[in-house]
């Protein structure tokens, strides 16, 4: 099941580049976008989920209850499923597609090192995998140059005697671009949930451009398109703090919580 | 509330773990062994190590490195040279060509004298180099083919090759020409003299194994991606002949006087004249078959994926079947009377198995 799962990513991975003029980088980006749009409404989905979450750490009614319940817990837990259900909110709206989407993340991965067949075995995997209507004589080997960088290797930019893996560093930037931008906004200053996000908003970026460093070049193309779609996503929906970017900048509430009539 | 988020913090940064150790086990579990032997001794390049094995009695006698190294890696064949060393090109991080003394063992580490003494490629060395006298012409994943001294580890000439396609195989030479294969669908002739392409023949297909060379030298024989076995002439590159396989052809075809095997990815074995590639018989003894076949005296041996060791007479007669555990890619090897076979390590208990000619297993060999 997992193997035809990969093997039907690297096959449209392939596909996409033969129709591209045999350029994996953009190849890379445009499946990148199809992925981005067929999991469309799991991820608008998981930020619905994440916004309403976040909502109600501001919200009064839920205040009150965290105090007046404070001792009884069986009983906070049933006014917190009273007020979900009141509002429509699911619990789990923002883990569940996100786990969903962590299978689809780590078969990217693998389609594209897979794609890229870097060792013997990988290129006689990678002859196996492909279905009959692509042409494998004339796709292997990949044309694996895009831009200044090999796709097939880490990349890195000589720069005064030092090599700057410029890639890693742009993976890290976009990483934490896309999390200030859909940081939920919160006017507690006591919000532990808020000050998690913020801490998260830094180590994330560091751990993303870590990887990337270490991975080929096509992972990191990929991390810089899926940051940068997800942002117009949020963007689209309506969910971006443009002001998170500011130096200072107080994060504003793009929503106010609504009671459900 | 912020148990959910530490879970769902938790879960991201396993995730990402996950994804980084991917890279690793990618590398570490697609080795492609590769074999030489001597008279007393078999040297296995496995994933991060070589292996030195007493024929007699399947005993390691040594290692390199000591001890596994993430910068290491070896899925090219080591080349022995008649003086006792190796050289051998890393497939890691360091992209080193080794030269590695055999006859010069550390009697408390177990560890040859080993030097990385060309490091300079851009990429890794996937492909065996040829050593002519001190001479060595290593063809890079980078796409240059690079020649350098040995002794003084001097890069004496490099030349990139077509587009930077990627070269995978070692060169074969008539003293003339290098007569080079890529992956990107072209055989390469180079005069070395005068450190320029003669001729470059475009195949169909991706070219992984080896030219070889007839016994007069006018004709190169390459297996090709497109499912082609070619006959080239040394001369100009032009097809000679040319004959239809079920599946890529993978190594290079083995040449026997008149007669030319080759096998495919689909199990095909072809003996073919080499003159006008007329097929004079063919066999298919299981599935893929990815080394090139060995030929001896009185039969020829070809090893399958899944682990089946074949022997065939030269009339096309199946002489014996052999099994080992594990899946076999690369080619057997020849020790006096003994056959030596290397699996992929993933799912195979030993790293190395020697047979007798006549198929009968001696003893394998495992690392302690």
């Amino acid at each position: 099941m997992w193997e035809f799962f990969i093997s039907l990513f690297v096959n449209t991975l392939l596909w996409i580049y033969d129709n591209i003029g045999h350029n994996f980088g953009l190849a890379i980006i445009l499946f990148t976008i199809l992925v981005r749009l067929i999991t469309w409404p799991l991820n608008a989905s998981q930020m619905k989920g994440a916004q309403a979450m976040q909502s109600l750490q501001t919200d009064k009614e839920w205040l009150d209850i965290q105090k007046k319940y404070e001792k009884d817990r069986e009983k906070l837990a049933q006014e917190q499923m009273r007020i979900y259900q009141e509002r429509g909110i699911n619990p789990f709206g923002s883990c569940l597609p996100m786990l969903i989407q962590f299978p689809i993340i780590i078969a990217l991965y693998q389609s594209i090192s897979r794609a890229m067949a870097a060792t013997p075995l990988g290129l006689l995997q990678l002859g196996r995998s492909l279905f009959s209507f692509l042409d494998v004589e004339t796709i292997i080997p990949l044309n694996s140059k895009f831009l200044w960088m090999d796709l097939g290797r880490p990349e890195f930019v000589m720069l005064f005697g030092f090599g700057v893996p410029t890639l890693a560093i742009l993976v890290g930037l976009t990483t934490y671009v896309q999390s200030k931008l859909t940081m939920p906004p919160s006017t507690n200053p006591n919000d532990q949930a808020a000050a998690m996000s913020s801490s998260m908003a830094v180590t994330m970026p560091i751990m993303m451009a870590w990887i990337s460093y270490s991975l080929p070049a096509g992972v990191g193309i990929y991390f810089i398109a899926s940051n940068l779609l997800g942002i117009v996503q949020y963007a689209m929906m309506g969910k971006v703090n443009w002001r998170n970017l500011l130096p200072g900048g107080q994060p504003t509430s793009p929503s106010t919580p609504t009671r459900k009539k | 509330m912020n148990t959910k988020r530490f879970t769902l913090i938790f879960l991201a940064l396993i995730g990402l773990l996950l994804l980084s150790g991917c890279a690793t086990a990618s590398t570490s579990g697609s080795s492609w062994p590769g074999l030489a032997a001597d008279a007393d001794a078999a040297y296995l390049a496995d994933g991060a190590l070589i292996y030195a094995v007493r024929l007699r009695d399947g005993a390691e006698l040594w290692r390199y490195p000591q001890k596994a190294e993430a910068k290491t890696a070896f899925y090219a064949t080591p080349v022995l040279l008649g003086d006792g060393r190796l050289v051998i090109g890393s497939a890691g991080t360091d992209h080193c060509l080794y030269v590695i003394d055999t006859t010069k063992v550390a009697a408390d580490t177990k560890t040859p004298e080993a030097t990385c003494f060309f490091a300079a490629a851009k990429d890794r060395w996937i492909a065996a180099p040829l050593v002519v006298g001190d001479t060595v012409y290593a063809p890079n994943n980078d796409g240059t083919l690079y020649v350098v001294d040995l002794t003084s580890s001097e890069l004496l000439w490099s030349m990139e090759i077509g587009g930077g396609g990627h070269l995978w195989a070692a060169p074969t030479t008539d003293g003339t020409n290098l007569y080079i294969s890529s992956l990107d669908h072209d055989v390469y002739a180079i005069n070395i003299e005068r450190r320029e392409v003669v001729w470059t023949a475009e195949l169909g297909g991706s070219v992984a194994g080896s030219p070889s060379l007839s016994a007069d030298g006018q004709s190169l024989y390459v297996g090709s991606f497109d499912s082609k076995i070619y006959a080239l002439s040394a001369a100009d590159g032009s097809i000679l002949w040319q004959v239809d396989a079920t599946g890529w052809v993978w190594g290079s075809p083995a040449v026997d006087g008149d007669v030319v095997y080759a096998a495919d990815i689909k199990g095909q074995l072809y003996a073919l004249e080499a003159a006008t590639g007329k097929i004079l018989w063919n066999a298919q003894p299981a599935d893929a078959i990815t080394g090139s076949p060995l030929v001896l005296e009185d039969k020829l041996i070809v090893t399958t994926e899944s682990g089946n060791i074949f022997a065939y007479g030269k009339d096309g007669q199946q002489l014996w079947p052999a099994a080992i555990q594990g899946k076999l890619y690369t080619p057997a090897v020849r020790s006096g009377d003994l056959i030596l076979v290397a699996p992929l390590v993933t799912g195979a208990e030993y790293y190395m198995t020697i047979l007798s000619t006549d198929g009968v297993v001696q003893r394998p060999f495992k690392p302690q």
